[in-house]
């Protein structure tokens, strides 16, 4: 950041007049410097800041479409049923003998 | 503030878009397809798309089932007796808790035999009869609801 | 999205990228893990609904053994775990007490305790599952007094739960048996019929008919000659069934079966 030597307005980097007051800036190189290394934080964040939206945005379209798969698309489980219980054979055991 | 508004309704489409997907996705999932021979029942054309619905099913819908693996294994019958009620056939009239079922169209592989029953509909089970009882309950038994695919939507 | 955070310094903004981030990251991993239990929950659900159609063709081994790969894939769900069960287990009972204290919905308790209280009943023990108030307690008391030599029976209580339909399987197979051994013919008529209407396409159905035709008035001897040749390799002992149960049947029976005149008392 420039700062501006008649209104103190702190003006992004490779700025020639001040935003706020028209004012040409001057700047020394110490400030030059300052500002420069201002500048690549101030971008670093800006990157990390995108990033970070990027994959919140996509994880949360993706938690959505799996909430969706899991109760709107995926089936209902049938009823517990009882498995079949064999109760003997049918005929009482005096009429299968011979 | 342009950002804001963009935001909104940029959110708002996606909840729209997620209660669409979430009620109505399920819906067409469970459609059944009535098959293309199909003259069991009045009212339900061979080869129609069915919308179906959720229980509780009640005396008088119609239910569709699955009878096998297959996609044509499919039956449709309307339900005449609940779970707990009783169901008696006796001489070709078919008797729900001491009530004829009416209309009713008699039972060839059944007939000869004076009285059967009476039977209890066990739990999750529903007893349905359709015009020629091909695919109802008297050749299958009462519908399980493991077998139920829903009712069909009127 | 820029909006709001212009006036936010790089350390803020950087923080808040950070944050998004993992927070991002968290949602992904959820949604993968939701999504893979999805998937597993889907492919269960077609090996349940394939191994219920199996089991109504007959094929119960098929049956168990798709049910036992939607168990491996659904460790909790009794649905899968219910039919997936081998009745003959020696474990059977621990497996279904523990399952049973793991249900959450009332219907599947009520299904994996009928379960237990059938497999005690049939092994002649005291039923301890609680199924008080329910129509299977009734059925499960009817199927173990169905041993003595007075007929059995049951009344439902309107209101009460209806039975669940293996219970209900059983105790007409077992009380038809003891029917048929104490000559009682109403209740032949009775547990036949019900049998009958509660599983018409199942095998047994060949031996039911000719039971029900032996006690119908109207049927002639050959209609029940003919049903009685149907059972196949059990239409001897079903003749002598009905020709002990129905006497004034035997002759047609033993002018198709001769073994029957000295077999028979």
């Amino acid at each position: 950041m420039i700062v501006c030597q008649a209104c103190g307005h702190r003006n992004p980097l490779r700025t020639r007049y001040c935003h706020a007051c028209g004012v040409r800036l001057e700047a020394n190189l110490r400030e030059i410097a300052v500002a420069v290394e201002e500048d690549r934080e101030a971008q670093m964040a800006e990157r990390w800041l995108e990033r970070g939206r990027s994959l919140f945005l996509l994880g949360a379209f993706f938690l959505t479409c799996a909430l969706v798969l899991r109760y709107a698309v995926v089936p209902e489980l049938p009823p517990a049923v009882m498995p079949p219980i064999a109760a003997g054979p049918l005929l009482p055991p005096a009429a299968s003998a011979p | 503030m342009v950002w804001l508004i963009r935001t909104l309704i940029g959110f708002a489409v996606f909840v729209v878009a997620v209660v669409f997907a979430a009620t109505w996705l399920p819906a067409w999932l469970n459609r059944v397809q009535v098959p293309v021979d199909y003259d069991d029942l009045q009212g339900l054309e061979g080869g129609k798309g069915l919308w179906l619905e959720p229980p509780p099913y009640r005396a008088g819908d119609v239910l569709a089932y699955r009878l096998g693996p297959g996609p044509d294994d499919v039956g449709f019958g309307v339900v005449v007796a609940l779970p707990g009620d009783s169901v008696r056939l006796s001489e070709d009239r078919l008797l729900v808790n001491g009530e004829a079922v009416r209309p009713w169209s008699p039972y060839q592989p059944l007939r000869g035999l004076a009285e059967l029953g009476p039977l209890t509909v066990p739990a999750g089970h529903w007893f349905v009869v359709s015009t020629r009882h091909q695919r109802d309950s008297l050749a299958h038994g009462p519908i399980g609801a493991e077998r139920v695919l829903g009712k069909v939507r009127e | 999205m820029n909006g709001p955070f212009v006036s936010w310094s790089s350390g803020q903004r950087l923080l808040l990228g950070v944050a998004l981030l993992i927070a991002g990251a968290v949602m992904l991993v959820a949604a993968a893990g939701i999504a893979w239990r999805a998937v597993q929950r889907w492919l269960a659900v077609g090996e349940l609904r394939a191994a219920h159609a199996q089991l109504h063709r007959g094929r119960l081994d098929e049956a168990r053994r798709l049910a036992a790969a939607a168990a491996e894939r659904l460790p909790r769900e009794p649905s899968a775990q219910l039919l997936a069960l081998d009745p003959a287990d020696p474990q059977a009972g621990e497996r279904l007490r523990a399952l049973a204290s793991a249900c959450e919905r009332a219907n599947d308790r009520h299904a994996v305790l009928a379960t237990l209280g059938l497999l005690q009943a049939l092994a002649g023990r005291a039923v301890d599952a609680p199924l008080e108030g329910t129509g299977d307690a009734r059925l499960l008391a009817a199927i173990r007094a169905a041993h003595g030599e007075r007929m059995a029976s049951w009344r439902l209580v309107a209101g009460e739960d209806p039975p669940q339909r293996q219970v209900l399987l059983a105790a007409h197979t077992v009380l038809l048996r003891q029917a048929l051994r104490l000559r009682s013919r109403d209740d032949v008529r009775l547990h036949a019929g019900a049998l009958l209407l509660l599983d018409p396409g199942h095998p047994r159905a060949a031996l039911l008919r000719p039971l029900l035709l032996a006690l119908s008035p109207a049927a002639a001897d050959e209609e029940l000659v003919r049903a009685v040749a149907e059972a196949r390799e059990e239409s001897e002992a079903l003749a002598r069934t009905i020709a002990a149960l129905v006497p004034e049947r035997r002759a047609a029976l033993t002018a198709r079966w001769p073994g029957l005149a000295e077999q028979t008392p």
